[in-house]
């Protein structure tokens, strides 16, 4: 399988603290990767520094063959704006704008046209069962209803790599489970690779690789014959 | 009990941040409270300066035998102007009683003593031609306790009995009021009411936006303590409790602050107005007003703030968008705006109301509405505009903005009110200046400066008509119709030659020398002509016979100089050897021209005052008490613009900080999709211009209507100030700008993704 992202040996620190100490992974395409770790063991530091959003200390990220390191600012705001997705734990929706505006946001900040946009983020929301919510603002809908319209936006361009954390880590376990099966389902279905950060081991059980993550240090816990 | 406790343990309890933020909010309260302070001193520091100017007038016995007048001492005063300021002298001469001397001085000057203010001995060394006007030699300083403000020009010259035949005998010093207040109680109202307008409606909005500072995360937290089972009364005093404190400290620290500007500022003074730091010390009722009506103020703005988190916890924690704002913020607006249309129609019509009683009640009502009105309608306006524009814009940045300002107008209204309350002020302060100026400065090219004949020796007159600057002499004096009775009007008789003539207007026709002719200046109003070959006659005094000249029938067309009136339509032309050299007319003036530029205009009178010191100089239409008082008006005005502007960008960059701040989880959202850095830019920038651009074209618009409204019912002649209007326009473009660009750098570079890790 084709390998989207890899990272060898990266280490990040803040100040005299190492939040990720050699870290290294290999994501292929459609790929679903899951790192889980108690609280404060560096996975979401992992994440962002797997999608250039922290600068490594050592070591080097490649997406594509690119090394991010190597990339400007306004590079990895154009990675990120095409070819990543973002799920957040509380969803970090903009309260000002309805739910159709909040999926479509990636294609807009990509220059897609309104329509176009919209028309996208229709069909996203649809296959999550939220076509009829579309005019509503996130303060008009549940937190699980949120947490899918996040997921929307962030797989909405068909990006290669969505970083998800902690993506159901503020949901009841009902709302959790469905959101995480729509989340990954539609994620496969678009070949988008996943990066899943989060502390519930069953959460990690629906991946295909599984990282555990103790003290900054990762840990390849075992595959999935998906 | 318990919300105080509660208050005071979130206060302090919690965290960094929220103790950063009560410094910022105390900080900001301090700001506001030192402007207010220095308002409410204004008048004290005035009045205090009146007082002394009160002390130092001589007191004139009633009834006073002649006996009793020649032993007290004698005394005059003159004031005319030093550029645009008054040189007051006082001229005493001492009698055979003694008498208290005046406040600063040890005793009355003896005669060729003179005793000057600092300020004037410093004019005296740096410009030695000035001590022409004080005859004598310089003997000591007046004390401050003579002096109304330490820039005062006065001087005491003591001269003999001899010399001071106008002179007033006097038993002490002290009235209970000054002759003319620094600034005239009419134009002080006026000034407070602008002063009010400028500073106080931005204060009031900085200090609500400091007592809503991080409204958000705030809200949330009483929210939480709603949701825990506190009432919505306890939540409101709790949220209080926090304003009021942090009020309660800026209120010490802004007192803490005037107190150091007092200090420094006293001795450095302002253009034109200067005060002794005792004059700018707070009274009981300003340290009241700052010390209880500030945190006041904080407890109803802490209680309403906190409302909706009491109302409603369950939106507020789920971060639900705010209200739509009521349409009633419009009914002061379009209450105010319609009582200003009507007199901007009325004085477009050339209806200008006669009544002023009325209008001294709605004009300024009209203001306080309007005022009002800026600061409640900005929300509707704003989301009513942002609400159209997001749903037409294709436009990413744009779109955002607009999303953005729909969905929290009050963010939008305390980023931009305290800026376009000061604008609209602005607007009022041109009003104010123009008013004033309408009855103080010359405009004329031409200067001239009436003596009256009878007061001067042949050898002065000769003396003054060749004072270096003066350009042109004349006497003027009245005429009587032969026959007629007293009261009877005849024309004014100007005696000069045709060259002087010439050097008195701008243009003169054919002139003939050596026979009366009859002046006329088609654009001036016009008296009821005499007839030709009526007599004239010219009372000449000093036991003279009466010179009679007949009404000439010949005509000598003229034109005057612009805003001047120095001869007169229809009055007489007649040869100035008409008069005798010895005649005494009581009617006459001897009239000196010159041009009107402060340098010559003071050239003249140091060489007035030196020819004859104690004369009565009218320089005509130099209204040197109007000009001071508008100096220190414009100075005011400039000081609360500026106390205005301080007030105003401090609400600005501290709503719009905290904006940002409580933005931040967005904006990195934003930034981790892939927003690129100058998107985010344009989204800062964009959602602080709209608010602000709209409510400063509401605030020109209505400024200016205003403006005129006051122009209108003010009884001058100048309804619509069109030379203002630039000047507000680029300033309101510079206030545009400076918040666009200064919103800039709110927009971090850094992404730091634990913005949105933690709640």
């Amino acid at each position: 399988m084709f390998e989207v992202l890899t990272a060898q040996g990266i280490h990040l620190s803040y100040g005299s603290s190492q939040a990720v100490k050699g870290a290294g992974i290999v994501l292929r395409r459609g790929e679903i990767a899951a790192v889980t770790g108690a609280s404060g063991s560096g996975k979401s530091s992992l994440l962002y520094c797997l999608a250039g959003v922290l600068p490594v200390s050592q070591g080097e990220v490649r997406f594509e063959g690119r090394v991010l390191g190597d990339l400007d600012d306004g590079e990895l705001s154009s990675l990120r704006r095409d070819r990543f997705g973002f799920v957040f734990q509380y969803g970090e929706l903009l309260p000002e704008l309805t739910v159709e505006e909040n999926a479509a946001l990636p294609l807009r900040l990509a220059g897609q046209r309104k329509a176009q946009a919209f028309a996208a983020a229709r069909d996203v929301l649809g296959r999550l069962g939220l076509a009829d919510l579309r005019d509503r603002r996130p303060s008009q809908v549940s937190g699980g209803q949120n947490q899918r319209i996040a997921v929307a936006r962030a797989l909405v361009h068909q990006p290669a790599v969505v970083f998800a954390d902690e993506p159901t880590g503020s949901l009841d376990s009902v709302n959790a489970e469905a959101v995480l099966e729509e989340f990954l389902t539609l994620a496969r279905s678009q070949q988008s690779a996943v990066v899943l950060v989060t502390h519930d081991a069953d959460v990690a059980a629906r991946a295909d690789t599984r990282y555990t993550m103790v003290d900054g240090v990762l840990a390849l816990q075992g595959r999935s014959a998906r | 009990m318990s919300e105080l406790l509660v208050g005071t343990r979130l206060l302090f309890g919690s965290g960094r941040g929220n103790r950063v933020r009560f410094a910022l909010m105390a900080i900001g309260g301090s700001i506001g409270v030192c402007c207010l302070a220095i308002v409410l001193t204004i008048p004290g520091i005035l009045a205090a300066q009146d007082g002394r100017v009160a002390a130092r007038q001589p007191v004139i016995p009633r009834n006073l035998s002649a006996a009793e007048g020649s032993a007290l001492p004698l005394s005059l005063e003159r004031s005319d102007p030093y550029g645009s300021r008054p040189l007051t002298r006082i001229f005493m001469a001492r009698g055979t009683r003694q008498i208290q001397p005046p406040p600063g001085l040890k005793a009355v000057p003896a005669r060729g003593e003179v005793f000057v203010s600092p300020r004037l001995h410093e004019l005296l060394h740096a410009e030695p031609g000035l001590a022409q006007r004080l005859p004598g030699r310089e003997t000591g300083l007046i004390g401050a306790e003579g002096l109304a403000r330490p820039e005062e020009l006065v001087a005491y010259v003591g001269m003999s009995r001899g010399d001071l035949p106008d002179g007033t005998p006097f038993s002490g010093f002290g009235e209970k009021w000054a002759p003319t207040a620094t600034v005239e109680p009419s134009t002080l109202d006026i000034l407070r009411f602008t002063m009010a307008g400028i500073v106080l409606l931005p204060l009031a909005v900085f200090l609500s936006v400091c007592a809503r500072l991080s409204a958000a995360e705030r809200a949330r937290r009483l929210a939480a303590l709603r949701l825990l089972g506190m009432s919505a009364k306890q939540v409101q005093r709790v949220n209080a409790v926090e304003t009021v404190a942090a009020a309660g400290a800026g209120a010490l620290l802004g007192l803490g602050e005037y107190w150091v500007l007092n200090r420094v500022m006293s001795r450095v003074g302002l253009p034109e107005f200067t005060w002794y730091s005792s004059d700018g010390a707070l009274s009981s009722s300003t340290l009241l007003a700052c010390l209880v009506g500030c945190p006041t103020l904080a407890w109803f703005v802490g209680r309403a703030s906190a409302r909706r988190a009491a109302v409603n916890p369950l939106a507020v924690r789920r971060t639900a968008i705010e209200r739509r704002p009521s349409a009633w913020g419009f009914f002061p607006l379009v209450a105010g705006s319609g009582i200003v249309a009507g007199y901007c129609l009325a004085g477009a019509t050339g209806h200008a109301p006669r009544d002023t009683g009325l209008s001294s009640l709605l004009v300024p009502s009209a203001v306080v509405l309007i005022g009002v009105g800026l600061v409640t309608t900005l929300p509707t306006t704003c989301r009513h505009i942002a609400r159209r524009v997001a749903r037409s814009t294709h436009s990413v940045a744009l779109g955002l903005a607009m999303r953005r300002n729909e969905a929290e107008p009050g963010g939008a209204l305390r980023v931009a009110a305290g800026l376009v309350v000061l604008v609209f002020a602005a607007s009022l302060a041109q009003g104010v200046l123009i008013e004033l100026a309408q009855v103080t400065k010359n405009t004329s090219p031409v200067q001239d400066y009436d003596m009256r004949y009878t007061q001067l020796t042949t050898a002065q007159r000769h003396s003054l008509e060749q004072l270096p600057g003066v350009r042109a002499h004349v006497v003027i004096m009245d005429s009587t119709l032969a026959g007629a009775s007293e009261t009877a009007w005849s024309p004014r008789v100007v005696l000069a030659t045709c060259a002087q003539l010439r050097n008195i207007v701008s243009w003169v026709g054919e002139c003939v020398d050596r026979q009366p002719l009859r002046l006329w200046d088609a654009k001036l109003a016009q008296d009821a002509p005499v007839a030709p070959g009526k007599k004239l006659l010219l009372q000449t005094g000093g036991g003279h016979r009466d010179v009679a000249i007949s009404a000439p029938e010949r005509t000598v067309r003229y034109r005057e100089f612009d805003d001047a009136l120095i001869l007169g339509s229809q009055s007489i032309l007649a040869p100035p050897s008409e008069l005798p050299p010895q005649a005494r007319p009581d009617s006459a003036m001897l009239k000196l021209i010159s041009a009107s530029d402060p340098d010559t205009v003071r050239k003249v009178l140091d060489g007035i005052g030196h020819v004859a010191p104690t004369i009565d100089v009218i320089p005509q239409g130099l209204n040197v008490t109007a000009l001071q008082q508008i100096a220190v008006v414009k100075t005011l005005l400039a000081l609360g613009m500026v106390l205005g502007a301080v007030i105003g960008v401090a609400a600005y960059v501290v709503a719009a900080t905290d904006r940002a701040v409580e933005r931040r989880p967005q904006v990195t959202a934003l930034a981790l999709l892939g927003a690129r850095p100058r998107t985010l830019r344009a989204v800062q920038v964009t959602q602080v211009v709209l608010p602000l651009s709209v409510g400063l074209l509401l605030a020109v618009v209505l400024g200016k209507m205003a403006e005129s409204s006051y122009l209108v019912t003010g009884g001058g002649t100048v309804f619509w100030d069109g030379t203002g209007l630039p000047l507000l326009v680029v300033g309101t473009l510079g206030v545009v700008a400076v918040a666009a660009l200064g919103s800039l750098p709110l927009v971090g570079r850094r992404i730091d993704p634990e913005l949105i890790r933690r709640d």
